[in-house]
């Protein structure tokens, strides 16, 4: 039987989760060579809103948990086809070409073309995760072994239960990319072009782009976009570089490891230092926790000794 | 990697067949067997020499000798104790093959003669000598730059007017043409203008050149709204071609 039992609503569970939703944030990046282009990101990301909703199978449930992307840049580097001209045959015959010119290439080799994209601010997404409480005992690795509660306590470094919220499973939801997401595409293409061949003369860039045909087409031919850039988008981001799997990772290490949604100092704080007088604690020997659709119980058996 | 473009292809206003640079080249066939020295110079100073065996033995009807790619190698070559191997400086060519000679880089200025080492079973020497074309070389060159170009060979006073028509860029990649190839003989004939799309091949059969310089001379002329016509009249447009059918690209 317990001897402390603290019921907490569904309303102060989520009060609870809003302090630690708030302290999680994300910057990462990475890129990834497929043969034909190298694709990569850089992305930065918060969390905001979400609901928590109490079961009464033990489970908790939070919903409409809103990415915020402080940053989400996309960038893609393709070698451009190679430019050469001449190659006409000089002498055919039924046989084939006799005599062929020379193909002399415009470029040394193969030119690097940066496609960046800056898609803050573009794409809704949202996480849901279904998980179970999970209580841990923290002894704090920075306390030696032998240290009293009591000077554990003066040095900050008192032992903890911790409730985190354990996630079953965290699923990412990405509903949709702003619809100028395919002009910002083709933006970047011809500006990554015009970089390209900024310091010639207008003619020779218009000959280029001429021989080139429609720069836009062949670099979303090279990097296989379809018609729908916003699944080429979800499929380059979320499947062929992982970023949403990263996500669900981080979100579910986070949560399951890194930050209680609650800590119970053990001893447990009674009474402060009062007049010389030490701190009353009481140690907390078990700890267990229910939950029903309403609200969140922990009960305490309290030890025989600190 | 950021590459470098080959800013001369671009710049270049003057093209020669006796300073040969990215746009052109030039063409000698070499219809008897032996053994020949070619001596590539550049802006009128030797360079290096190199051999060209040609033999019914070889396969090879056509060689393209990069005389820019050449330079650097047969120089390092020259001047280290490099791994090329004794033959470095041999090419091979089939007998009544062609020897094409080019400069697919830099700035070029490239000239080259040929003279013979040994001759195994030819009735006569034979000398090539791209400053002094003679009547079986071929002159090649692809213009770039749209507008106006005059084509001359001083010796034989020959002059003729080329125009290179500008491509706007189309929802097709462009693919230039098939080349025109044209001779002396007919451009005399007719005092034509040559007409071609940017990036077209010219070829120009050297019966009856010797050298051939094209310069670039002005930007398209703007059409006078009014009458129709351009501020300088073309020359009677009579495009003289030897060979225009059944290239294959």
């Amino acid at each position: 039987m317990s001897h402390f039992t603290v019921a907490s609503s569904e309303a102060a569970v989520s009060k609870l989760f809003e302090g630690v939703r708030d302290g999680f944030s994300v910057d990462e990046s990475d890129s990834v060579n497929f043969g034909p282009f190298t694709a990569g990101y850089d992305v930065g990301f918060h969390l905001e809103g979400g609901t928590v909703d109490l079961q009464n199978n033990g489970d908790i449930l939070i919903k409409e948990l809103d990415i915020k992307w402080d940053k989400l840049r996309v960038f893609a580097g393709i070698d451009i086809p190679e430019l050469c001209i001449g190659g006409f045959c000089i002498i055919p015959s039924p046989w084939g070409c006799v005599l062929r010119a020379p193909r002399i290439c415009v470029f040394d080799d193969n030119p690097d073309l940066g496609i960046d994209l800056d898609l803050s601010g573009l794409l809704t997404s949202e996480i849901s995760i279904a998980a179970k409480p999970k209580l841990s005992y923290f002894i704090d690795p920075a306390r030696p072994a032998g240290m009293s509660w009591l000077d554990a306590e003066d040095a900050n470094v008192a032992n903890k239960w911790q409730l985190f919220i354990d996630p079953d499973w965290v699923d990412i939801d990405v509903f949709d990319w702003a619809d100028i997401v395919g002009d910002l595409l083709d933006d970047a293409i011809n500006t990554a072009v015009d970089d390209l061949l900024w310091f010639l003369p207008g003619w020779a860039k218009s000959l280029i782009h001429a021989i080139l045909g429609p720069v836009v087409d062949l670099v979303r031919a090279i990097l296989d976009i379809g018609d729908d850039i916003d699944e080429w988008l979800s499929n380059l981001l979320g499947v062929s570089l992982g970023l949403f799997d990263l996500i669900i990772t981080l979100v579910a290490d986070y949560f399951a490891g890194k930050t209680p949604l609650l800590s119970i100092e053990d001893p447990f704080p009674i009474m402060p230092y009062k007049n010389g007088l030490i701190p009353v604690k009481l140690p907390i020997e078990q700890l267990g926790i229910t939950i029903n659709d309403k609200e969140m119980v922990l009960a305490a058996t309290l030890g025989a000794s600190l | 990697m950021k590459a470098q473009i080959n800013t001369h292809l671009f710049t270049q206003t003057r093209f020669d067949s006796g300073a040969l640079t990215p746009s052109n080249f030039v063409v000698h066939p070499f219809a008897n067997c032996g053994q020949y020295q070619a001596d590539v110079s550049r802006n009128g100073g030797f360079l290096y020499s190199f051999i060209i065996d040609v033999s019914e033995r070889h396969p090879e009807k056509q060689i393209s000798l990069d005389l820019a790619q050449l330079d650097a190698k047969l120089r390092t070559a020259d001047q280290h104790d490099c791994s090329c191997g004794p033959d470095h400086n041999l090419f091979t060519l089939a007998e009544n093959g062609y020897g094409l000679f080019y400069a697919s880089k830099g700035s070029g200025g490239y000239s080259v003669k040929v003279h013979p080492l040994s001759a195994e079973k030819c009735d006569h020497a034979e000398i090539f000598d791209s400053t002094a074309l003679t009547n079986d070389d071929l002159f090649g060159i692809t213009l770039l730059r749209p507008g106006d170009y005059l084509l001359r060979d001083a010796k034989n006073k020959i002059e003729c007017k080329i125009h290179v028509a500008e491509v706007k860029p189309g929802k097709e990649p462009y693919r230039p043409p098939e080349a025109l190839h044209v001779d002396a003989e007919s451009i005399k004939k007719a005092g034509a203008q040559l007409k071609l799309l940017q990036a077209q091949g010219l070829v120009v059969r050297c019966a009856g050149f010797s050298r051939i310089v094209i310069e670039y001379k002005s930007p398209t002329e703007p059409t006078n709204k009014k009458t129709g016509t351009k501020a300088n009249q073309p020359l009677k447009a009579a495009v003289a071609s030897w060979k225009k059918t059944g290239v294959k690209r």
